[in-house]
Order: structure tokens, then C-alpha cells, then sequence
């Protein structure tokens, strides 16, 4: 295998091109980007997710523990993987109680608990923001929350602060800084359950990702 | 005239492709509600085109600095934790994917769906090697059963409708039973893949925006599939054509938008995977290794010629085949090569040599609907035309496009010959059209009349020339 | 130029084959002064046409130089428009070609074929009585389709009809 001069060679081939002037960048036009209100963000990110089919509630901060526990009282699972060395999971630590599916802790490495990752019902994470314009959550998976919690259970629900909503993707880059403070392992937009439509164009929701997405708004 | 083989081959794909009724009813509509979504979309014409012409100045600046932005990818990614591996063909790559595999006793390879990998033959070369690649995209599953190729580079199983599909599962996947609800069929591939997933040795993916400025290998997904290749396995392995670079990380939003707006109608796909380094210290998951491999395999040829250069723009959305009226008749596979409808027919040529592909350049009326939709300018009838010139370009070849002239005849020469100095000479041309309009009724069907009349009346013939009109009413066109 | 195609080629192609040649200048004054003929007759002649003719339903196809590359659709539809016995039924797949594409129809003779079939299926479907167009080479191939299959629906220029339609024939 040549690779070292692969690399070499290649790149010698693309530098070696005389310059032609007839390969002209065209002026890039400035789009003005969506300008909303909060209260606009709030509800155009809302419907963006819904449509696919996300389930989205906004609700005050301090009420929003009370929605979780009644939505997972509705249904038997088999637990909620969570990340205990976040805000978030000394919250749901803090208010866990009888009655609700038992809280997995993700605290191993994944060598250690693949067959568990795979088999467990419902994933809870934080959210570092979102994108009102295309409906979208960023999720920025850490040492504390990693990437897999939103990814192997059935139904992923998310926790965003309605601070955090901007209005595109490009304003979410610049005002968080993405660059100034070096890109993560791993950085996700995630708009909905995973989706297909692979056979005759027929939009199904639930493939290898999460059957359902549900996401919480923190007014 | 003897048929070049490339030609032949396609009249039979064709031929084949034309008489299945049922693949052009399934293609028909697929193509009609795809175009549909990204029309209502974007609907706001002046802001899609204000959208695609900074999309094509994305795409061009990268272009213009491929070289500088390639080495500050390898540069990044390297800092990052990422390894960069260079491969001038398929083959190279293929070596190096494999090379990987086996420092790893790597048995079972997960993928995500790759163009790339389909033009490096990439699930057969490791079956070879005694190595299951097993595809993971519900679509590139369902074809990979069949033991087909993608006849599409977005939806890769459309030209299946869901009672062959619903078969195919039932004989292929070992107690599966016999359904046609779209959602059981989705149910049967989670099950089947799932435990795949989680025991996967090495995911493979593709890569649609490589960033440069950061290192950052970008992936757009609906399925989880992609995310479940790149996430659960020990080891990552990404594969991209060199063009994928774009300089800088705000490049990628307009890009995206462009992306899945004309690949399927949605404003944004459910995951978009930016992936900037293996697993890092204290981290819990993701690959402890990830390989970059940037694959050459007849790119920098296209590069050196500043028009054919922009083929390169594409960022594989393809739109181009949605709404080209010969790829919905024809599907993927007529095409016989990788990349199909217009994007085939532009790259495949220029990648693989006319003597093998350039038939492609033939398969397009010049109607423009690809460049319509085109997120980022390609000037496809532009290429398509130079590439069938080029064909025919013996010695006098300006672009130097790998096989050109093979299918010069001197019969065709001569009549191009003729055909321009009838055009360049009034006289002649005069003559020329006094001569039809007499006895054009009673030339023989042969050579082109004989194909335009299979299907159609013959042409009729003025019975007098526009010049006689003409002059009758007292013009002199002469001035 | 009474074609959509033709104009195309004066008006933008003429400028690229002769760009860096001596007469590029003159080609670019020479190109600017085109206009397709619907266009003319509606921006520059502001025509009103009478319709002095019987009443008709008619179907148009729009080729794809004066879709694309012309962008005249709108103007020979306003043209349509001003005939008030003139019934237009649009074709279900109007943006789409009908399949000539000059020696693509001798060279692609089967895709050809194929694509002015399902054309032509469309043009009976509408139940016009004519098929108009500004441009003479999809009339051809549509004419001759239309005629291999005996269908009795004749096809037009639109500049001709227009003539027809003012001076009150038919």
C-alpha cells in the first residue's frame, strides 16, 4: 500500500493546476436570518417539532418534575437511563419516588453495560439548546452524559430551557461560541424520533434510533 | 456505424428498464412526491435562489483552495484524535478500510449508507475478505438482500414498492412473516439490526460535510442508523471523496438547509452528527478510534479543468434525479454505473473515462430541470455538452477528458462537417432547403429518420422555403 | 424569434461561444436585443388581441428553452389569456419535456419515445382540441406522435394560431 504517497501525490496533483481565473467564487449573498420573539421561538420550535412528531410540552420550571412523573406513571417501563453527575440528574435523584420506572444510572463505560443500553425503555438528557427556525434540539453529549442515553432506548425525552432557543443554526454557532471553546467529541441536532421513508416514500417513525421523543420546554 | 460498448450496454439496460411497468410506476410517483415536498419547501422562489447562490459561493471557495483546505483537515482532524489516511483509487481506499479491519480481528462491519463505499464496491471487495458488511440504511438493507445496488443515491430502494419488498423479507429473513404494512416492515428491519448494532466490530459511514477550520466530520440521517455506526462500535471509519471539504463551520448550516430541503422536501433531517474526535478521556461511549480515509479515485482529474470543476460542487442531494424526466423513466440502475441521473452522467464520465461512461452524456434532452433545482449551480448542460464534444474529440480535445475521442467516425465527422458548412454558406443552405421542401417526402427511413419514425409520423415538408415565402412578399433578406 | 429555443441560443448562448473573441462586444449588443416573440408582443408591443374566433379549448406545452432558459411561459399564457373564446387546460406535467431534444431523439430514440408517449397521453387527457407551443421542434415530435397514434388533435404554433384567431379564420 503506497498511502504515504498517496497523500503526496494527490495533493501535488490539485496544487499543480495553473490557476485559470475561470473558476470564480461568486459573491455570497447575506441572508438576513429569522428574527424572532421569545415567545415566537418558543411556539414556531414547538410546532416544528411536532410535525415530526416529537411530543412537546412548555411548561413553568418548577411544574415541569409533575408532567414527567405523570407521563411515565402512564406507562411500564422497564426504566429511565439518566446521567447522575449533571443538573439534571440530581434534580431527578432529588425528586424520584414510588411508583415510577427505577432511575439507570449511565456511569459505566459502554463495554460494561452495552446489553443494558440496549434493552432499557426510556433515556432522559439536558439539551444544550435549540434551533427555532428548522425545529431542532443540540445536544452536546459530555463525559457526564454520554452520547448513546438519547440514542439505544425507545423514548428519549429531553429537557430545554426556553432561554436557550435561537432562531437558526447559524445564530446558535456564533452565540454560543462553538468555535471559541473547540468543538465536542460528538455534537447532535436532533428533530424528532428517528424516521424513515425508504419503502414507497412512506413516512414511519421508530427505525434504529428512539420510537419517541418527548421534550420539555422550561418556561 | 458500429455501437461502442458503453452504448450497447445502455440500449439493453434501457430497453429493459422501459419495459417494467411496474419499476416506472413506482418510480413515477416516488419522483413526482419527492419534487413536490422540496417545491412546497421552497416555495419562496427569490429566497431559494438567494439560499443556492450562497451555497454555490460555499462550495466554489472551497473548491478554489482544495489543496490548503484538505491539509488543514488532515491537520485538525489529526489534533483531534482523528486518523487521516489518503487513497488515490478504490482500491487504495479498500486496502486501507481492510488493513484497519484486520489490526482489529474485526469479522462483522456495520455500515451507514456511503456513496463513497459503493464506488469503492466496498461490501463485496470485504466479502471477499471473508468480512460481513452488513448495510444498516433501511433502504440500502432492503437492496443489499436482493443482492442489488442503490438505484438511488437518496432513497436507494425506491424502485421497489412494498409488496416485492414485503416478499423479499419473507423469504430472506429467517422467520419473518409475510406483510405488507410499511410499519411491520420497518419493525422487522429494527429487530433484525438491532442486535447488529450492539455487536457490531467497526462502524463504516460516509461523511457529507468534512469541516476543515475545526476537524469536524459532519453526517444528516433520519434513521439513528448512521448514529448507531458511529457511536456503538469500538472503532469509526469514515470515507469521503475530497471534495466534501468546506472551510468553515457557519458554512454548514446553508449547506444543510440546502441538503435536506432538496433531497426530500424537510427543513432539517432528525439527526445531524457532527463528529469531531474519538472517545476522549473519562468519556463513556463512542469509538476509541476514528479513521478518516479521503479518497481521490479520478477526482483531482476533474479539479484540473477549471469548467469541469464544478461538477465537484454537488453535495449529493440528489434533486437532479428527482425531477429529470429520464431518470424517472429509467431508475438507477439503466445507468449501469454507481452515481445515475444527471450527476452520473456528469461525474461518471469524467471519473471513469468516456470510453467507459460517456454514453451517460447522452442521456439527456438538454431540458435543464436538474440545473433548475440544482442547490448549488451546477451548470449541468453546460458539462453534459462539452462532454459529448469531447467524445468526438479526436486530437483537437480542449478538456482533455479521459477517453476522448472514441467514438469519432469519420462518417460522423463528416456529417457534423457538412451539417456547419451548410449552415455557414446561405447559398448552400438555400439549395439545401429548396432541395427538402421538393423531395423531402420521399427520403428513405433510415439511419435517424428510421429511429424518429418508430414512434412518430415522418416530419412533413413546407412545400415552400421560408426564404420563398419570403421573398414572394417583396423581403430581401439579404441585408 | 418565434421560438424559445432559438432565442435562447442568440440571446444567452451567442455571448458564452464568443466570450474573449474580438466581436464579443458586438455579440453582447447583438444578444441583448432579443426577445422571444410573446415576449415582444406583450413588453415591448403591449399588444391587445380580439378573439374573432370560435370558441376552443386548447392545451399548452411548454418547451424547455422558453421555460428555463427564455422564461416566457408567463407572456405566451397572457397572449392565451387576452382570447376570450380561447379555453386553456394546462397539462398535468407542463414542466416536463416532451422528449425531442434534437439528436437525443435519433440518439436516445427509445427514451424518446417513451417520454413523448406519456406527452401525448397527457395532451389527450386535457381533451383540447389543440396543442400550442412557441417552438417548432417539440411540435414536430409531438405532431408526429400524435399522428402515429391517429389521435386527430392538431398541433400549433402559438404565433400562427394567434394570427388565426385575430383575423377571425376558422
Amino acid at each position: 500500500m503506497m498511502t504515504a504517497n498517496a497523500r503526496e501525490n494527490i495533493l501535488s496533483r490539485l496544487r499543480a493546476i495553473p490557476t485559470h481565473g475561470r473558476y470564480t467564487v461568486p459573491e455570497a449573498p447575506v441572508i438576513a436570518g429569522l428574527a424572532l420573539s421569545r415567545e415566537e421561538r418558543i411556539d414556531r420550535l414547538r410546532r416544528m417539532l411536532e410535525v415530526m412528531h416529537a411530543e412537546v410540552q412548555v411548561v413553568a420550571a418548577r411544574e415541569w418534575l409533575g408532567e414527567l412523573k405523570t407521563l411515565l406513571r402512564t406507562r411500564a417501563l422497564n426504566g429511565l437511563l439518566y446521567a447522575p453527575a449533571t443538573p439534571l440528574g440530581a434534580v431527578l435523584e432529588a425528586a424520584w419516588e414510588e411508583g415510577l420506572p427505577p432511575l439507570v444510572p449511565y456511569v459505566e463505560p459502554v463495554e460494561q453495560c452495552r446489553e443494558s443500553l440496549f434493552t432499557i425503555d426510556a433515556g432522559i438528557t439536558s439539551t444544550r439548546g435549540a434551533i427555532a427556525e428548522t425545529g431542532a434540539l443540540i445536544l452536546w453529549p459530555s463525559v457526564a452524559e454520554p452520547r448513546l442515553m438519547s440514542l439505544t432506548p425507545g423514548l428519549h425525552i429531553a429537557v430545554l430551557e426556553a432561554e436557550a432557543i435561537f432562531n437558526t443554526f447559524a445564530e446558535a454557532i456564533d452565540r454560543q461560541g462553538w468555535l471559541e471553546q473547540g468543538m465536542p467529541t460528538n455534537v447532535l441536532l436532533i428533530s424528532g424520533p428517528s424516521k424513515t421513508a425508504d419503502i414507497e416514500l412512506t413516512l414511519t417513525f421508530g427505525v434504529h434510533g428512539p420510537k419517541e421523543l418527548v421534550v420539555f420546554i422550561l418556561q | 456505424m458500429a455501437k461502442t460498448e458503453d452504448v450497447a450496454i445502455f440500449e439493453r439496460n434501457v430497453a429493459k428498464a422501459l419495459g417494467d411497468g411496474q419499476l416506472r410506476r413506482n418510480l413515477r410517483s416516488a419522483m413526482a412526491t419527492m419534487s413536490q415536498r422540496r417545491r412546497t419547501l421552497f416555495a419562496d422562489t427569490e429566497a431559494f435562489e438567494q439560499l443556492r447562490t450562497l451555497g454555490q459561493s460555499i462550495r466554489r471557495r472551497a473548491l478554489s483552495q482544495l489543496p490548503e483546505l484538505l491539509e488543514q483537515l488532515e491537520q485538525r482532524c489529526t489534533a483531534n484524535g482523528i486518523q487521516v489516511h489518503w487513497a488515490e483509487t478504490a482500491a487504495e481506499a479498500n486496502a486501507i478500510v481492510l488493513d484497519i479491519l484486520r489490526r482489529h480481528g474485526a469479522t462483522r462491519v456495520i455500515k451507514g449508507k456511503s456513496m463513497v463505499s459503493e464506488e469503492m464496491h466496498l461490501n463485496h471487495f470485504l466479502e471477499e475478505q471473508g468480512i460481513e458488511a452488513l448495510e444498516t440504511d433501511l433502504g440500502e438493507y432492503i437492496i443489499q438482500l436482493d443482492g442489488e445496488t442503490p438505484s438511488h443515491i437518496i432513497v436507494p430502494a425506491i424502485h421497489k414498492n412494498k409488496d416485492q419488498i414485503a416478499h423479499l423479507f419473507h423469504e430472506r429473513i429467517p422467520d419473518a412473516p409475510y406483510t405488507e404494512v410499511v410499519e411491520e416492515l420497518n419493525a422487522i428491519a429494527r429487530g433484525e439490526l438491532r442486535e447488529k448494532f450492539r455487536t457490531g466490530d467497526v462502524g463504516v459511514s460516509g461523511v457529507n460535510f468534512a469541516v476543515a477550520e475545526t476537524g469536524t466530520l459532519c453526517l444528516v440521517e433520519n434513521e439513528g442508523n448512521g448514529r448507531m455506526c458511529t457511536t456503538a462500535p469500538p472503532v469509526h471509519i469514515a470515507l469521503m471523496g475530497l471534495e466534501k471539504v468546506v472551510e468553515k463551520l457557519q458554512d454548514v448550516p446553508p449547506l444543510l438547509r440546502l441538503l435536506t430541503g432538496s433531497a426530500t422536501g424537510q427543513p432539517i433531517t432528525t439527526y445531524f452528527n457532527m463528529i469531531t474526535s474519538p472517545r476522549r478521556s473519562g468519556e463513556l461511549d463512542g469509538p476509541h478510534e476514528v479513521h478518516l480515509v479521503i479518497l481521490d479515485n479520478g477526482r483531482s482529474g476533474i479539479y484540473a479543468d477549471p469548467e469541469r470543476r464544478t461538477t465537484l460542487q454537488c453535495i449529493r442531494c440528489g434533486a437532479c434525479l428527482n425531477h429529470c424526466p429520464i431518470y424517472t423513466r429509467l431508475g438507477g440502475h439503466a445507468y449501469g454505473h454507481v452515481y445515475p441521473g444527471p450527476i452520473g452522467s456528469i461525474l461518471t464520465p469524467q471519473l471513469k473515462g468516456l470510453d467507459e461512461a460517456g454514453v451517460m452524456a447522452t442521456a439527456s434532452t438538454f431540458c435543464g430541470a436538474c440545473e433548475e433545482v440544482c442547490p448549488v449551480k451546477i451548470p449541468f448542460t453546460e458539462i453534459l455538452r462539452m462532454l459529448r464534444n469531447e467524445a468526438y474529440a479526436r486530437d483537437e480535445s480542449e478538456h482533455e477528458v479521459q477517453g476522448h475521442g472514441y467514438r469519432y467516425t469519420t462518417v460522423e465527422a463528416l456529417s457534423w462537417k457538412s451539417w456547419a458548412l451548410y449552415n455557414t454558406s446561405p447559398a448552400l443552405a438555400r439549395i439545401g432547403a429548396q432541395m427538402l421542401s421538393k423531395f423531402g417526402q420521399h427520403l428513405p427511413m433510415i439511419g435517424p429518420l428510421k429511429e424518429w419514425t418508430r414512434v412518430r409520423t415522418p416530419p412533413p415538408f413546407a412545400p415552400k422555403t421560408l426564404h420563398e415565402l419570403a421573398q414572394q412578399r417583396g423581403l430581401d433578406d439579404d441585408r | 424569434m418565434p421560438s424559445g429555443s432559438c432565442a435562447g441560443v442568440l440571446k444567452h448562448q451567442y455571448p458564452r461561444l464568443f466570450a474573449g473573441q474580438p466581436e464579443e462586444e458586438e455579440v453582447r449588443r447583438f444578444s441583448s436585443r432579443i426577445y422571444e416573440l410573446s415576449e415582444f408582443l406583450i413588453k415591448v408591443l403591449n399588444v391587445r388581441l380580439e378573439d374573432r374566433g370560435e370558441p376552443i379549448k386548447v392545451t399548452w406545452h411548454s418547451s424547455c428553452n422558453a421555460l428555463r432558459e427564455m422564461a416566457i411561459i408567463p407572456y405566451a399564457k397572457a397572449l392565451l389569456r387576452q382570447l376570450e373564446r380561447v379555453e386553456l387546460v394546462e397539462l398535468q406535467n407542463e414542466r416536463e419535456c416532451c422528449g425531442f431534444g434534437g439528436t437525443f431523439s435519433v440518439k436516445q430514440p427509445a427514451i424518446s419515445a417513451a417520454m413523448v408517449s406519456d406527452k401525448v397521453d397527457d395532451i389527450v387527457q386535457t381533451g383540447a382540441a389543440r396543442v400550442l407551443s412557441t417552438d417548432c421542434g417539440c411540435l414536430l415530435n409531438i405532431s408526429g406522435a400524435l399522428g402515429y397514434r391517429d389521435l386527430k388533435i392538431p398541433t400549433q404554433h402559438l404565433a400562427e394560431f394567434i394570427l388565426e384567431r385575430t383575423h377571425g379564420q376558422n
